[in-house]
């Protein structure tokens, strides 16, 4: 499998001594959908900023999609990665929506023809196709997000990193956007680096890479990663609802099997109940 | 203070190509001292609204009355200053409008935009600063030297320190993590307990579940629901057709009384459903 992002020993800090990511390294493989879980300070921005070099590392090396990350490869590095930062009134240019999902496409060279089409079908695929005349300035925040993530997506990145880039939709807006990058994934094979602390979405990743104090904890599935309620608890991070249920029902003496989906829990909640 | 709402109406833009409506038609009452929550899809016109309650967007169509204050599409107020005095807003990402060089300027800027004294503004800030959960030291610090949580605590303790009656917050926990959300949610618990009314916008049910006594639906800018929190979420078929998740607790416990359980679907914590649950099993 292709690497598509080879992180190795990565050292940065903002003031010095004080070590903001500390020796970290790990590989996102073609077509993976890892999450960065950590709380707020644990220095996952920091690491999404390094990965596209808008901050530059102080030691250790980052390859994406084979490329070493340097000052001569930086536009072949920005070219492969499209990211979504969480407050997108940073990022917008164009003074409609329209104008703004077509920036990304002008500077990429898509020929005119082809842009309107990438234009609707994103626009509507992020349900954003009845605003495209409107400011961009003047859409609720969670809207501005939708806008944001259907210009990266028309550009096609390779890489797509996602900096809380739902935290402002609605747990069903967040839940659409998740399903649509995660058809792409399969479709395109596109890799997805998804920054965030909310737990539920980190359930879907392929992985998780758990970060504290700029150090990664555990790296793992979503069911070894969730499961250690004790670790969880210590980074300040949630814990999953069902597991957090299951756990109080077993303390009281229940022969609960503890879960993260929480439609087997009720389904073993309903046999205990049928057996009395 | 009770805030009341006839016929309210607000386009942006009149008579621009731009003209959008946002709201349309809201009739409500907000009681004095509840801690209310605005529900409803991005785009449903909950920020528009908000932004009403303190005049910063003033109404096109019918009227809003804050206490002794109405403002109608008609008839403008010529000072609104009194009013924003009683009613503070606190935006998405507060953290962005700081601007000192210090926390302690930055807290005191309000009071003394009221024509509080120095001296006085300094002791206010002493006090708001440790209702947002940070000491003392930090008033000699600049805002922009904290974590994004922090920012939005000090961001906070500036609107608190003009001692609103009225504490209007529009999703304020966007963006920080599970500890600081819980934190935030408590600090306006407090604040609530203290007397004042607090209207928060937020798409998490479940804090509406744990913390809020009331709750008001919107839907493409028209208050279609308004009710106590246990009332609004009975009716589960409704939200779902809105794209509006239940509670994880309110969820479960339907999910399960459609199996054969018989649990309270008022429920509003994990502690007491385990103990339903359990009772009913050993029942």
């Amino acid at each position: 499998m292709d690497k598509m992002i080879e992180v190795k020993d990565l050292c940065f800090e903002y003031v010095e001594g004080s070590q903001t990511i500390n020796h970290i390294s790990f590989d996102i493989y073609k077509g993976e959908y890892v999450t960065i879980l950590g709380h707020n300070g644990s220095g996952k921005s920091t690491i999404a900023k390094l990965l596209i070099g808008l901050l530059e590392k102080k030691s250790g090396s980052i390859r994406i999609h084979g490329y070493e990350l340097n000052l001569e490869n930086l536009y072949k590095v920005r070219e492969q990665v499209g990211i979504v930062f969480q407050n997108p009134d940073n990022q917008f240019i164009g003074a409609t929506v329209r104008d703004d999902i077509a920036f990304g496409l002008e500077n990429i060279c898509i020929p005119r023809e082809e842009m309107d089409d990438l234009i609707n079908t994103y626009a509507s695929q992020v349900r954003m196709d009845q605003f495209l005349d409107h400011e961009p300035t003047k859409l609720s925040g969670g809207q501005k997000q939708r806008v944001a993530i259907a210009g990266i997506l028309a550009m096609s990145p390779s890489i797509i990193i996602l900096d809380e880039a739902t935290s402002m939709l609605d747990p069903r807006g967040r839940h659409e956007i998740n399903e649509l990058v995660r058809d792409l994934k399969k479709e395109r094979e596109m890799t997805i680096l998804s920054i965030t602390h909310d737990i539920e979405e980190a359930k879907n990743a392929d992985k998780i890479i758990l970060l504290n104090e700029g150090q990664i904890i555990s790296i793992g599935t979503p069911q070894e990663i969730l499961s250690q309620v004790d670790v969880l608890e210590q980074l300040k991070l949630d814990i999953p609802f069902s597991l957090k249920v299951s756990q109080k029902l077993e303390e009281k003496g229940f022969h609960i099997h503890k879960t993260l989906d929480m439609k087997e829990l009720e389904n073993q909640l309903c046999q205990l109940n049928a057996k009395n | 203070m009770s805030i009341k709402c006839k016929k309210l109406g607000y386009i942006y833009g009149q008579g621009t190509p731009f003209e959008f409506q946002a709201l349309k038609d809201v009739d409500l009452e907000i009681e004095e001292g509840s801690f209310t929550a605005i529900i409803g899809q991005t785009g449903s016109g909950k920020s528009t609204f908000i932004q009403h309650i303190n005049a910063l967007l003033l109404p096109t169509e019918g009227e809003i009355q804050i206490d002794e204050y109405t403002i109608s599409a008609l008839q403008k107020p010529e000072s609104l200053k009194s009013l924003r005095k009683k009613s503070g807003l606190v935006f998405q990402f507060p953290e962005y409008q700081l601007f000192e060089e210090t926390i302690e300027k930055d807290i005191m800027f309000g009071p003394m935009n009221f024509g509080v004294e120095e001296e006085e503004a300094k002791t206010i800030a002493k006090k708001v600063i440790e209702m947002v959960g940070l000491d003392q030291s930090y008033l000699e610090k600049s805002p922009f030297d904290l974590s994004g949580g922090q920012k939005r605590r000090v961001a906070i303790a500036g609107i608190l320190a003009m001692n609103p009656d009225i504490l209007v917050l529009d999703e304020p926990t966007a963006g920080l993590d599970p500890q600081g959300t819980k934190e935030m949610m408590n600090l306006f618990k407090i604040i609530n307990e203290s007397g004042k009314t607090v209207i928060i916008v937020t798409h998490d049910m479940n804090h509406v579940l744990t913390y809020c006594d009331h709750a008001i639906v919107m839907n493409n800018g028209h208050v279609e629901r308004k009710g106590t929190v246990k009332d609004i979420f009975q009716d589960s078929a409704y939200l779902n057709q809105l794209g509006i998740d239940l509670p994880l607790i309110t969820h479960m416990i339907l999910d399960l009384n459609k199996k054969g359980f018989h649990i309270d679907s008022s429920i509003n914590n994990i502690d007491d459903l385990v103990e339903a649950i359990g009772g009913e099993i050993h029942g």
